[in-house]
């Protein structure tokens, strides 16, 4: 196990180095592995320069982005007991996503507040997700169904609130429209800032992720304050999917897609989880991202848009698996 | 441990404990044996802080368990519960170490004091070559085991037990009270446990108390508490007791 683990750790940093290498060197301006490394390390670069303003910030969004919604995923994975649970499926992602765009709407100067107000939106569907669902214990099923319900409404007032402003001429900032094109680097600090804090938030989250394997009853006989750990657990998950959204939009099914993969390559113990949810969840990202923008160049498929196909059938494999065991 | 007059009703309908009172005798073994459904195992969910009462007191140390802080409660008193979900692929040795939570806190982690709790729990136990495997590659007896070696790193001076060996075969079963046993023997525990075997309870405690309908019939020693007419009484069942030299009080039922 221990083995396994050390190479899968080595291996997905790898990729990811390649990954972005490969993103930064690709597209209308291309570069060489050595040209890139001297331009990284000073050397003058006119093709560098452009890479570094136009490439750098979607780089560095995308790999927050896949960072902070994997472990989010990861995260309410623990605290609901469900291996089901992801912020995009459950409605989170959608509840940040309406709530920041209709305040930003309404308010533009609170631009760089954004990240709150995403935090607040999520942090009501997943307060609705869990109260609605609660029936002396989350059964896997009926969460992902009120999950679903939850985020149809959250995905449809964001739609009726585009048309309705449509109508009514009011502008609607491009950034909500849930792709990761032409970012800035004012994101950039936005993400990397509310990123740091809930990555490393999670990481101190570790030891009470693995107690919440245990049955409630045991738990509390050992006297730790499970009500106050599940609603910290979850908001850490509700901030980084909440900073995921509002800079890079609605991505659904990393969470879901990379914590799985996760135990399987390094096992369950979230020491290992979470970290290398954090890794694998940027690599895919980036990916998604890179090829959205290079297969059919130079229009743009959204990374949004590959996830949920390749997530939606694994989500159906999740659930043919779940019967099977029972 | 005191029990003052401790009367719960989980409904309001009918009480699943009947003013009950009694004490806990210190550094014994106690035993609640009694039909399913006499209030036994509510018994020891109040006493681990589980249940909370409709009136009455249960007190550890001359203090209400109620104003322990629950991490404090928790470094009086340990309970495993009868049926427990196995976590799939945490190692023995963790889950032990979970034991030592309520000794640490957010900002203290694990330090040489914890270590050394778990490792003489995983010895006592007998899980020391088992402490790098997963549980899910363990046998009954053995999972049991590394629930009260959880139980024990938390170094509590009463240890509860909620039908330890309900789901074990009869070797288990033994292997498993003898560990009890030795838990009180020679390192002094104060043992509360509620079983089904009513010749386990015989043969393995120090202290019986017998239940029905959310009332103590009778409690004291196994001799003087278990006599064919309490049986017929509480279980409906005839049965002979015997006494035998080596294994003190036998019950053999006979019919209903």
């Amino acid at each position: 196990m221990m083995t396994k683990r050390i190479v899968s750790f080595v291996g997905v940093t790898l990729l990811l180095l390649v990954a972005i290498f490969f993103s930064a060197t690709t597209g209308s301006v291309n570069m060489g592995l050595g040209e890139f490394i001297r331009a990284l390390f000073g050397a003058h670069n006119d093709d560098f320069a452009v890479i570094k303003d136009l490439r750098f910030p979607r780089i560095i969004i995308a790999i927050f982005a896949g960072a902070a919604l994997s472990v989010a995923g990861a995260l309410l994975q623990a605290v609901m007991r469900n291996p089901l649970a992801d912020a995009g499926v459950i409605g989170i992602s959608a509840g940040a996503g309406f709530m920041s765009m209709f305040i930003i709407t309404f308010v533009p100067t609170l631009f760089f507040f954004t990240p709150l107000f995403a935090f607040i939106g999520g942090a009501l569907a997943c307060f609705l997700v869990f109260a609605l669902s609660w029936k002396s214990g989350l059964e896997p099923m009926r969460l992902i169904l009120v999950g679903i319900a939850i985020s149809a409404v959250f995905t449809g007032l964001r739609e009726a609130f585009i048309m309705i402003c449509s109508y009514m001429n009011v502008t609607i900032d491009g950034s909500f429209t849930s792709n990761m094109t032409m970012k800035t680097w004012t994101e950039v600090e936005i993400m990397v800032l509310y990123g740091t804090i809930g990555l490393v938030l999670a990481w101190l989250l570790v030891k009470w992720c693995n107690l919440l394997t245990l049955d409630d009853k045991t738990v509390r006989s050992l006297g730790f304050p499970l009500m106050t750990a599940r609603v910290i657990i979850a908001a850490v998950a509700v901030l980084l999917s909440a900073i995921a959204t509002a800079v890079a939009g609605v991505i659904s099914f990393v969470g879901l897609l990379i914590p799985h993969i996760a135990r399987r390559l390094v096992g369950n113990d979230y020491k290992y989880v979470i970290p290398f949810s954090m890794l694998a969840g940027a690599l895919l990202i980036l990916v998604a991202d890179t090829l959205g923008r290079t297969l059919v160049a130079p229009q743009e498929i959204p990374a949004s848009t590959l996830m949920a196909i390749i997530g939606g059938p694994f989500l159906i494999f999740l659930l043919r698996r779940g019967d099977r065991a029972k | 441990m005191n029990i003052d007059h401790v009367t719960l009703s989980y409904d309001g309908s009918r009480n699943h404990l009947e003013n009950v009172s009694t004490i806990i005798p210190q550094q014994k073994i106690t035993t609640i044996i009694g039909p399913n459904g006499s209030g036994k195992s509510t018994l020891l969910n109040v006493i681990s802080r589980n249940h909370k009462v409709n009136s009455g007191i249960v007190t550890v140390e001359q203090k209400d368990i109620l104003t322990f802080k629950p991490k404090e409660f928790a470094r009086k008193l340990a309970i495993v519960y009868q049926h427990n979900t196995t976590p799939e692929e945490l190692t023995v040795e963790k889950l032990v170490a979970f034991g030592r939570v309520p000794h640490q806190s957010f900002m203290k982690r694990q330090t040489t004091l914890d270590d050394e709790a778990v490792d003489w729990a995983l010895t006592v136990t007998n899980l020391l070559d088992k402490r790098e495997r997963s549980l899910m590659a363990l046998s009954g007896g053995e999972r049991q085991r590394v629930w009260i070696a959880m139980a024990l790193a938390q170094r509590t001076a009463i240890l509860c037990l909620d039908e330890p060996t309900t789901y074990l075969d009869m070797y288990y079963q033994l292997e498993l009270l003898d560990l009890v046993k030795r838990l009180n023997d020679e390192h002094g525990l104060t043992i509360v446990m509620v079983l089904h075997d009513m010749n386990q309870a015989l043969r393995y405690s120090d202290h019986i108390i017998m239940m029905n309908d959310g009332y103590i019939v009778a409690e004291g020693t196994p001799r003087e508490v278990v006599t064919a007419e309490r049986v017929y009484d509480v279980y409906g069942v005839t049965s002979r007791i015997y006494e035998d030299d080596e294994l003190g009080t036998v019950m053999l039922p006979i019919s209903r």
